[in-house]
């Protein structure tokens, strides 16, 4: 057995192994391929099916949402006070979110590094000794450029609104390769050209002797005198993937990888990290905004490479601005209106431009364990400061489409008709609440931290659990704050510095 | 569920011209079904929940008795407009956002909107 889907597995199963990694997204993957190709035996538990290249081309954007994206899309992280609620989109897949990102890569920014070793006082954190770590999963993942021949129209109109008010823009970076830019990115790759882990990392590991098994829900680690002996779950071969036959899994070590919402659950369910304050707290998620632009012309926006330039000009504001499109579906849903009013604005999709800005947030998210509920809740208080710059940030964006020649800017506020130049001036924000604006994430980070000490982080600077030491964590949970930039680049170096240091051990 | 989901989207989707299709509603309803069957039970939950708000409080932001189906096509689509502008509003994005992702994928709503799309090796109907 090397990949081996738990929908199709008759009866109980218990596999023996060295290590046992629950998850295969951007972190668990390259620790599975480290692992295995240093000759250990490795069991790769994914919750998701495995989709291939060829299945992702077959489905429409909605069936891709409704069978590898986690409840359909319609994860939330509840604004607190005067902070907007959150939707929080992640995959439920062999390869996880990697396999339904952009595939944008960003480098961890030097000062966010410097700024872990210094408060964390983990020398191996700064940037010349996370370096080596960032160029391997480079050379793993094939990172390039997006060529400026690939960029949508909404994105080069948004360019030129920029260029006339002095803001420049860079070419994305993403693990691609022969990519033809058709913007499919965020539903998987029909043409196998995004190199998302379940392209690379998975494979290696799978050629090494790893044993993947997908479609198989964790419910506990198990422990003993303190220490992991395996994990238990069962394999989704019920009715409808329903709950089905027990699975259980024999291990010297426990890697968890299942993500920023889900890790802190297992752990907490398995009555791990219990005595630390940070578990399921420090919940980031870079809060991003789109904002719509109706030109005259058509534009067709989802005709072109879905992310493939950005803009740093405001990241000292603490702002990145990331070009993005999304399916015609999605920018009807926020058009405001019903009937005939709605019909206005969905008529002129094809008019319609897009881009979008993130914040790179301070912690006030978190992450709640339900009673009798294996799923998680969560919760988001934004900070003051964030708060504070999201009218900022859709002012900018606003005047940059009014630059490029906009007629009427679309806000990501629920309730607000478009506006034209002269009105997006009379806006009053501070009538607005919090909750009225519409906010997304796609990366949810740092509810497992790592730290020097338990009293406020969750796992060591090696990647393991403080109060059972044969548990390590290697996902975005561990981040210790969020980057300001996309961070599945980040995750797999953080997951390699981990697995590469359990080779060692 | 299936029906107040019903009245939303024929709310939703009406045009000058009156409702929508019927047969394109029930392609929809079908839809709607099997994505709610997929996505799992906090999908459901919050698909339900919003749309039991939607159904009970949208009547009460016109002064009218709850429910929508207890009102003219006109006075749902006058009603469910007024709450999406009030402080409640964040409770119709959900059902919006499922059922345009939706009809946006029918071919004929493709066609209408010029939105056909152009990275498809095969499409399931």
């Amino acid at each position: 057995m090397s990949l081996h889907a738990g929908r199709m597995q008759r009866g109980p199963l218990t596999l023996d192994c060295d290590t046992v990694i629950v998850g295969s997204g951007a972190g668990g993957a390259p620790v599975a391929a480290t692992l295995a190709e240093s000759g250990e035996r490795v069991v790769i538990l994914e919750e998701g099916p495995h989709v291939s290249g060829e299945q992702h081309g077959q489905m429409r954007p909605s069936q891709s949402v409704r069978h590898v994206w986690r409840d359909g899309a319609l994860t939330l992280a509840v604004g607190l006070g005067d902070s907007p609620s959150v939707n929080v989109t992640a995959a439920r897949m062999v390869g996880g979110s990697s396999a339904v990102t952009g595939g944008v890569c960003f480098r961890a920014p030097e000062a966010v590094l410097s700024q872990w070793a210094k408060d964390l006082r983990i020398d191996d954190l700064q940037p010349n000794a996370m370096a080596r770590w960032f160029d391997q999963v480079a050379k793993d993942i094939h990172i390039e450029e997006v060529p400026a021949n690939m960029r949508s129209k909404s994105t080069q109109l948004f360019i030129e609104g920029g260029a006339r008010e002095g803001i420049s823009f860079e070419p994305m970076s993403r693990n691609t390769h022969q990519c033809n830019g058709c913007g499919r990115c965020n539903f998987g790759c029909p043409h196998n050209a995004k190199l998302s882990v379940d392209r690379t990392y998975l494979p290696r590991a799978i050629a090494a002797g790893a044993e993947l098994l997908s479609d198989c829900m964790v419910d506990r680690i198990v422990t003993d005198r303190g220490r992991a002996i395996g994990v238990s779950g069962v394999a989704l071969n019920g009715p409808y993937g329903q709950r089905g036959d027990a699975v259980h899994v024999r291990a010297k070590r426990v890697v968890v990888a299942a993500g920023a919402m889900y890790t802190p659950m297992l752990l907490q369910r398995s009555g791990i990290g219990r005595g630390s304050r940070a578990l399921g707290r420090n919940l980031t998620v870079h809060p991003s905004f789109r904002v719509m632009a109706r030109f005259d012309q058509p534009v067709r926006g989802w005709e072109g490479a879905l992310q493939s330039a950005y803009s740093k000009h405001y990241e000292p504001d603490g702002m990145v601005l990331n070009s993005v499109f999304v399916p015609s579906g999605v920018l009807a849903a926020t058009m405001p209106g019903f009937a005939q009013a709605h019909a206005k604005f969905r008529n002129q999709i094809d008019h319609l431009a897009m881009f979008g800005g993130m914040l790179h947030d301070d912690g006030g998210g978190r992450v709640h364990r339900l009673p009798f509920s294996r799923e998680p809740a969560m919760t988001y208080r934004m900070s003051p400061r964030d708060r504070a710059r999201i009218p900022v940030l859709l002012d900018r964006m606003a005047k940059i489409f009014f630059a490029a020649g906009a007629r009427e800017v679309f806000l990501p506020v629920f309730g607000l008709d478009p506006v034209d130049a002269d009105a997006l001036g009379r806006i009053d924000w501070s009538r607005i609440h919090g909750r009225q604006f519409e906010c997304s994430s796609q990366h949810p980070l740092g509810t497992c931290h790592m730290g020097s000490s338990p009293d406020h982080s969750v796992i060591d600077p090696t990647g393991s659990v403080w109060d059972v030491p044969n548990v390590f964590v290697a996902d975005g949970s561990i981040l210790p704050t969020s980057l300001g930039v996309n961070p599945q680049w980040t995750i797999m170096a953080m997951a390699l510095r981990v697995a590469h240091r359990l080779v060692r051990a | 569920m299936m029906d107040r989901a019903k009245i939303f989207a024929e709310a939703l989707f009406a045009t000058d011209e009156g409702p929508p299709d019927p047969e394109r509603i029930r392609w929809l309803m079908d839809d709607l079904r099997d994505f709610l069957g997929h996505a799992g039970g906090r999908a459901r939950g919050i698909f339900r929940l919003c749309l039991f708000a939607c159904d009970w409080l949208a009547p009460l932001s016109v002064r009218k008795v709850p429910t929508l189906a207890n009102l003219s096509r006109d006075e749902r689509i006058r009603a469910l407009a007024t709450l999406e502008h009030s402080a409640l509003g964040p409770a119709a994005l959900g059902p919006k956002a499922i059922l345009c992702i939706l009809w946006f994928e029918h071919p004929d709503t493709q066609r209408e909107t010029r939105t056909t799309p152009s990275c498809m090796t095969e499409v399931r109907s």
